[in-house]
């Protein structure tokens, strides 16, 4: 999955100034919507955005719109030579539920519904299914996706076994999900696991649901539905999610898989990715986030000044702007008065850009390696937060034996290493009596010898010795 | 009203079919109470089609709905249990129960079972966690009456081993204990036996679950052990789970020689228990293959001999804690109490080891089942 994401911002430059574009421009959202939303956009370029020229121009009527269509319509041209179906936005969702649910029936329905309409591609990812540098790592990761695209949207389905695996991949970002199907047999309702199956979604993350009742033709009493999507709803607003609103959908995976009962069977699966595109928001992608970059390295230019280098992380950066220096003590606000890559001076940097920064007034003294450029306000240095954890087997390179409370490892994050103390959360029973094996997943407390630009989501590893021997993801800032 | 729209067209399809008129007369006649449907399903967690089933059969009386359900639920389990028998069940938990001495110096035991289920999704759970937990306070209630096995065999300075199997079908068929901490009135027990509250369970999770293995501490030779100073101590250690079940899980069995000093015994009590308590752990953490390094038979060749028993052998190992070796710390905590502490025997198991994973290929079975490839 993470291989997926990298390539969606790897997009072909064309594609990525459209979407730049389009947001600088303040192109009215509906006129953006449609045009990423059509489906027409990858199946028959031409005649779409004239279509979508056409209509925007009837409906806004406004010239200028009409102009930068045009543009679109030129540069999407020359992206049709490689592999354009990437200019749609891109989802990861996952299927969760009981064994005997009908979690892979329901996929393979999906699949096959989309398929009819040419936008399903069935990849086997069994080879390919790990992150580059988890496979360097050597963890190993069970996981399976199959791919689909809707009108709007491009999906990879992931599929764990079980809940450690699922966090396993949210920690090592192997298959972030952005959002869940909870797939729940009308016939039994509810289990007692769908708790745990709920527990798993907010550990990992995925705040929206959408639930799919599934084999409602073996239950011939209405009521009986009603009833289970009246304790579905119950349990989600238990379990913190929006129960009233989310949107349950009725249908029978088999029945869409067997092509009969078209109400039950392709429609209800037609309603359920309709309720997927519109209720799973897409992830905010890299670029349209706050600039940062981590330093890497300092030099100083004679006769320019200091320039600090390192690939941008996310977001924008234009010659001029006001930036800040974050982490190792407090933050000192300077300009950039330049940008530079490949020796080539730029007036914008981006995310995925390794480029060089001209910082106005900064002595190479101050820089240090680990510390970011950000835009000001955006990010925050801290000490002291929590993080999941995954402690890596003996097979996996990392440590035979296990470690207890207060273990002081070195933590990489970005570009930077720094000492840290693992202790247990506060409310922890008998922390002193407790261990950490390798291969737990398991939630500590981090405190690091001096403060880093940190925030909840920013991932990073733990070593000893030269090895690796945990991975990890910052779910909260304490101090 | 939409029962009686569709009353024809049930006659028509029950011509067709004589066998189903009975079913839909059910339907016909009664309808199930909401309410009471729910309050069913809260309390029981059986299936909605059972629950339903139970009230319309019943003319919506609830008390004999539950009591008709909790009859069924046995044949029922009995019955999808068959079914789910051949689907591979290698998650689950390890569950540990000890005896507790608390004020007295005495003699203690544990149990340890394992009891596994298809996903840790069911083993998070905590009616799961509870039976497993129940499932190991029977063992340890049971194997007081079981008397050891003596292995001939085996070296006969170490005697017989302290913990020993305990029958798997003894145990199905005792009657399903609660944990002695849960306060008796709110575990009411239900007399039901091991076996058929597995039924129950599978009936309620779906999942394939089995009884895996158990086994307890047996005092081997009762006129040895009642020597007036002298006492078989277990401790027991569960990792990644709650206090009686986990991941991982060790049991550790000392004898103790000796009376420790009388005016402070209640402290010197539970610094043995504390002891007893990091070796369980120690045992979970390292993984030892043997207690003392005359216990090892062959080493191959190639191998280390010092390292070989540094990771292999319990008391030569660097105790978790640190203060040297496990031998190191024992011997310190002997000096300070002034007794002579030895360890018989441990027992360290792993949820599903040794059990083949299941080939499922996720991509592949959507693929087919999509009749695509």
């Amino acid at each position: 999955m993470y291989s997926l994401r990298t390539t969606s911002a790897k997009l072909q430059p064309c594609v990525r100034s459209v979407f730049a574009q389009t947001s600088i421009k303040c192109l009215n959202s509906s006129v953006r919507r449609s045009l990423f939303c059509s489906g027409y956009v990858l199946n028959d370029t031409q005649t779409a955005i004239n279509k979508l020229v056409k209509n925007s121009s009837q409906t806004n009527g406004a010239p200028w719109i009409r102009f930068n269509l045009k543009r679109c319509v030129k540069r999407f041209y020359a992206a049709e030579s490689t592999k354009f179906q990437r200019g749609k936005p891109h989802v990861n969702i996952g299927t969760i539920g009981h064994v005997d649910h009908g979690k892979t029936t329901l996929t393979a329905a999906i699949t096959k519904c989309l398929e009819r309409k040419g936008q399903a591609k069935f990849r086997d990812y069994s080879d390919i299914d790990r992150a580059p540098e988890e496979k360097a790592r050597g963890i190993t990761i069970a996981t399976a996706h199959v791919e689909y695209e809707t009108d709007a949207r491009h999906y990879a389905h992931v599929d764990c076994p079980g809940h450690a695996d699922y966090i396993k991949n949210m920690i090592t970002g192997a298959a972030q999900m952005d959002g869940a199907i909870i797939v729940v047999s009308a016939t039994d309702g509810q289990m007692p696991q769908t708790r745990e199956h709920l527990l798993l979604a907010r550990q990992v993350g995925v705040s929206n649901l959408v639930v799919f009742i599934n084999k409602v033709d073996a239950v011939d009493d209405p009521e009986m539905l009603e009833l289970v999507e009246m304790e579905m709803r119950e349990l989600l607003t238990q379990y913190g999610f929006d129960g009233e609103n989310v949107q349950i959908i009725q249908g029978s995976a088999l029945a869409a898989l067997e092509g009969r009962d078209p109400e039950i069977g392709e429609k209800a699966i037609e309603k359920l990715m309709n309720a997927v595109d519109e209720h799973i928001p897409t992830p905010k992608r890299d670029l349209d986030k706050p600039f940062l970059m981590s330093i890497e390295d300092v030099f100083s230019i004679s006769g320019r000044g200091t320039v600090a280098t390192g690939r941008v992380e996310r977001g924008t950066i234009t010659k001029g702007a006001e930036i800040e220096i974050v982490g190792m003590g407090p933050p000192t606000k300077t300009t950039l008065t330049g940008i530079e890559m490949f020796h080539k001076e730029l007036d914008k940097g981006i995310a995925g850009d390794n480029m060089g920064a001209l910082l106005r007034g900064i002595k190479r003294e101050q820089l240090r390696r680990g510390q970011v450029i950000a835009t000001p306000g955006t990010v925050k240095s801290h000490k002291k937060f929590l993080a999941q954890l995954y402690v890596l087997t003996k097979e996996e390179g990392g440590r035979h034996t296990p470690f207890i409370q207060n273990y002081r490892p070195q933590m990489y994050f970005r570009t930077s290493d720094v000492t840290v103390t693992l202790t247990y959360p506060s409310g922890t029973e008998n922390p002193e009596e407790k261990m950490v094996m390798p291969g737990d997943n398991v939630e500590l407390v981090c405190d690091l010898v001096h403060d880093m630009a940190v925030e909840p989501g920013v991932r990073f590893t733990i070593r000893e010795g030269g090895k690796t021997v945990g991975t990890g993801i910052v779910t909260k800032i304490i101090e | 009203m939409i029962r009686k729209q569709k009353l024809p067209l049930v006659f028509l399809s029950s011509f067709g079919f004589p066998s189903s008129i009975k079913a839909y007369r059910f339907y016909t006649t009664v309808k199930p109470n909401l309410k009471l449907l729910q309050q069913l399903r809260q309390e029981t967690q059986v299936s909605i089609t059972k629950a339903k089933e139970a009230l319309t059969k019943h003319d919506n009386d609830y008390d004999v709905a539950l009591s008709w359900i909790l009859e069924d639920s046995k044949t029922s389990g009995v019955v999808k249990a068959e079914k789910l028998k051949g689907r591979v069940a290698k998650e689950g938990l390890i569950g540990i129960v000890l005896t507790n001495g608390k004020e007295v110096m005495g003699n203690t035991r544990g149990a340890i079972v394992e009891v596994n289920c298809e996903t840790d999704f069911v083993s998070r759970n905590i009616l799961f966690q509870q039976f497993v937990t129940q499932i190991a306070s029977t063992s340890l209630l049971i194997s007081s009456d079981i008397t050891p096995i003596y292995s001939s065999s085996s070296n006969p300075a170490s005697s017989a081993s302290f913990i020993q199997p305990i029958p798997l079908s003894l145990l199905q068929s005792s009657p399903l204990f609660p944990h002695p901490s849960t306060s008796s009135s709110s575990a009411s027990l239900s007399l039901a036996t091991v076996q058929e509250s597995i039924s129950e369970l599978v009936a309620k999770l779906g999942e394939n679950i089995s009884l895996r293995r158990a086994e307890a501490v047996v005092f081997p030779d009762n006129n040895k052990s009642s020597n007036e100073n002298s006492y078989i101590l277990t401790g027991g250690y569960v990792h990644g789970g709650d206090s009686f079940t986990g991941k991982i899980g060790g049991l550790v069995v000392i004898k103790l020689l000796g009376e420790p000093a009388k005016q402070n015994s209640l402290q010197s009590l539970e610094q043995i228990t504390k002891l007893l308590k990091n070796l369980s752990r120690q045992v979970v953490g390292f993984n030892p293959k043997y207690i003392s390094k005359n216990d090892i038979k062959v080493i191959q060749d190639g191998t280390n001999k010092d390292d070989y028993i540094k990771e292999n052998v319990l008391l030569n190992q660097d105790f978790l804690i640190g203060g040297g070796s496990v031998k190191d710390v024992i011997k310190k905590k002997e000096k300070e109490l002034g007794v002579t502490i030895e360890i018989m025997d441990f027992r360290r198991w792993e949820r599903g080891e040794g059990i083949e994973k299941s080939k499922g290929n996720f991509v592949k079975e959507v693929t087919r089942q999509a009749g695509l490839s």
